[in-house]
This record gives C-alpha cells, structure tokens and sequence, in this order.
C-alpha cells in the first residue's frame, strides 16, 4: 500500500521551481549573455584583421603558459566537485564534513586567484598590457619602439661582460621594408637589425619584441580574465560567509538553499573558465 | 514507503556520490586531452582546424557535463527549459550573426590592403 501515500506539491502560480533557484537561473542566463559577448568580440578581433604576415599573438608571444591554465582548470574542476560534495553532505545532515568541503572550494579559488595574480605580474613585467605593447615599426610608436630596443641594446653592452669590448658601439636603425615592418619580428631579429655582429653573437639576449595585435590581445586577456577572476573573488566572499555561518556552528538543513544556489554561480564560474582556457591558451 | 522517499531524495537534491566522482574523472580527463590535442597541433600532426574543432568540441562536452550533472539540470531541465534554451539559442545566435564579418575578411584578398592601411595612415 505504500505506493498509494502521495505527496502532491501544493499548487500556486509561475514556475515549478524555488524562487531562489529560478532567480539565480535569471541572473545566470545575463550572465551566459555577458560572457557570450566577451567572447564573441574576441572572436571577431582574433579572426577579423590578423593576416600571415601580422598574426595574432601566440601563447607565448605573450608569455602564456599553457600548462598553467590547464592547472588553473584543474583546480577549478576540482573546486566545483568539493562544492558539489558540500551540497550533497549537507543534504544528508552532515554540516561539518559539508563545512570542510567548502573550505577545501575556498583554498581552491584562493589558489586559482594566486596563479591568476602570478600571469598578471608576468604580463606587467613584461609590460605586455593595454596600450604599452609595441605592435608596430612605424610613426610614433616606431620611434618610441626605436629608442627602448637602443636603450636595451646599449644596456646590454654596458652590463653584459661578454660584450665588454665592444662598449660604445654606434647603433642605426635600419631601414624597415614597409610591407614587412608590422611583421611578426623576434627579439633575436630586431636585435639582429638594429646591432647585427653583436646580438647574434649570444642569442640570449631579451630584447623587446614587436607584437602586432599585441595591445588588442591585452585588453580582450585582461578583459575576460579580469570579469571572470571578479566572478571568482566573488564566490569566494559567499563561501567565506558560509563558513563563518559553520564556525558558529548555524549550519544546518535550512541552509541548504543557500549552498545550492551558491554552487550554481560557483559551476557557473568553472563552465566560463573552459571555454576561456581554450580560446586563450589553446587554439 | 522507503524507496518512495529514496526516490524523492534524488529528485530533489540530484545524482549521487559516484556519479559526481565519474564526471570529475571525466573532465579531468577532456582537460588532458584539449591539452594533448593542443601539442599535436603545435608539432604539426593536427591541422589547426582540426585541432580547433576538437578543442571546441571538448570544451562543449565539458560544460554540458558540468551543467548536466553538478548544476542539476539532470534534474531541473523540465522545470527550467523554458528560460535556458532561449538564453542559448540567443547566445548561439549572437555568434553567429558575427561570422558573416570574420568570414567576409578571410575572402577579401586586395593584394593592395596593407599599403592602403598604410598610406592611410
């Protein structure tokens, strides 16, 4: 006779679902749209314009590491599991093994963030940010580009002790071919160009590269990575806030809402990060 | 009276342990693999499409894996169908309607383009 105890759901108008899931889901679908245009305006700027002679920048043009963003993803993988497994404990009354597993979701975004912050003082060392890179040979930033390879170079003769007999060596600037000058040239090339004899001799040298599109990479890397790492900082305050909830020893079934719709944003976060892994490390 | 309340269980709180443990084996796994796929196109074994397609592909397998298992719509596609499939629909289309630009510059061959961008300037 069991099968014959039903509990029908009350009925009342809109959705079949709790307010507060079907909120998150609309805030979701603006947030599916925001990302959707990011991405789709990289699309258009990545495949638009670069030709053969002018590509877009490589991963390692730009000092990407791919190996890094994949253990960027793993982590965050791993963090949408540990929110997930917090979820499903706390379901099942266990509130301190559900509080362990988001501290171990909050270690992992921190952890996430820190790889984030280590790429970003990479690309700021190497000045490889909006409106610093140098993504062509001629008018005024060819000059400007002129004057900091010259200052390397003059550098490198000064401090360099293989170079030392060669101190006050005259430096020209060649003559660009202008359909080549927007070309992909390597540190090793310009060096080549500006001071031949000197920088072939030890191909070691760093010397500031032309990237073309270097500035538009910039700002489309920083302007994805940017939102999304503001999509991350932002779940991590909503699992430090749960975890406070923990330490007071408050959490319980009634917060299991909260968990579930903060897990949603947080798998939401991650589904973000795989397409961006890709588009920017990858392909 | 217990499997009915087992069953409610799953509905309302989603697929089980082993479940969410065989998903993470496998996006572990599409992660290595968008990876590998990524050096073969490096070492030129893949051609870059090819290479682009899988890493797309893979991605997309990914995502929905997360958003089938660990975001419940196993669960909750009946229920929130209505709004999602839309949103996706108008996030297709949004690149879609972007093509058209990307693919027109790929057929404009002007032998004369960078010297008029040039003299442009």
């Amino acid at each position: 006779m069991a099968h014959a105890i039903v509990h029908d759901e009350p009925l009342h108008m809109g959705a079949p679902v709790p307010h507060g899931k079907l909120a998150m889901w609309i805030f979701l679908a603006t947030e599916i749209m925001f990302f959707t245009a990011l991405i789709g305006t990289y699309s258009i700027l990545r495949n638009g314009q670069p030709t053969k002679d002018e590509p877009w920048p490589k991963p390692h043009d730009v000092h990407l590491i791919e190996w890094v963003g994949a253990f960027n993803t793993f982590v965050l993988i791993c963090s949408s599991v540990s929110v997930v497994l917090a979820h499903w404990t706390l379901c099942r009354g266990n509130a301190k093994q559900a509080a362990l597993y988001i501290s171990v979701t909050l270690a992992l975004g921190c952890v996430f963030l820190g790889v984030k912050a280590y790429e970003y003082n990479s690309k700021f060392q190497h000045e490889i940010i909006p409106g610093h890179v140098f993504d062509r040979v001629d008018g005024p930033r060819g000059v400007a580009y002129m004057n900091k390879v010259k200052g390397e170079v003059k550098h490198l003769l000064e401090h360099d002790a293989l170079l030392g007999s060669r101190k006050n060596v005259p430096l020209c600037w060649p003559s660009w071919n202008s359909r080549t000058a927007r070309a992909q040239i390597t540190p090793v090339e310009v060096g080549a160009l500006v001071e031949g004899p000197c920088c072939t001799r030890n191909r070691s040298f760093h010397l500031t590269p032309i990237i073309p599109y270097g500035n538009l990479w910039a700002s489309c890397y920083f302007a994805m990575t940017g939102f999304h790492a503001l999509h991350v900082f932002g779940g991590l305050v909503i699992f430090t806030i749960i975890l406070v909830i923990a330490a007071r020893g408050k959490l319980s079934h009634q917060h299991e809402s909260l968990l579930e719709l903060t897990g949603l944003y947080w798998h939401f976060v991650d589904v973000v990060w795989i397409f961006l892994f890709p588009f920017l490390y990858l392909v | 009276m217990s499997e009915m309340h087992t069953g409610d269980y799953v509905e309302a709180h989603g697929p089980s342990f082993k479940a969410y443990m065989v998903v993470f084996g496998a996006l572990s796994i599409f992660t290595v693999v968008s990876f590998v796929v990524n050096d073969a196109v490096r070492h030129d074994v893949l051609s870059s499409q090819t290479g682009f397609l899988l890493i797309l592909a893979v991605a997309i397998v990914k995502a929905l894996l997360v958003a089938i298992y660990f975001m419940h719509l196993i669960v909750d596609w009946g229920k929130l169908y209505y709004f999602i499939f839309p949103t996706f629909i108008l996030g297709t289309m949004f690149m879609i309607v972007l093509l058209p630009d990307i693919v027109l510059t790929w057929h404009d061959t002007n032998p004369n383009k960078v010297e008029t961008r040039d003299d442009g300037k």
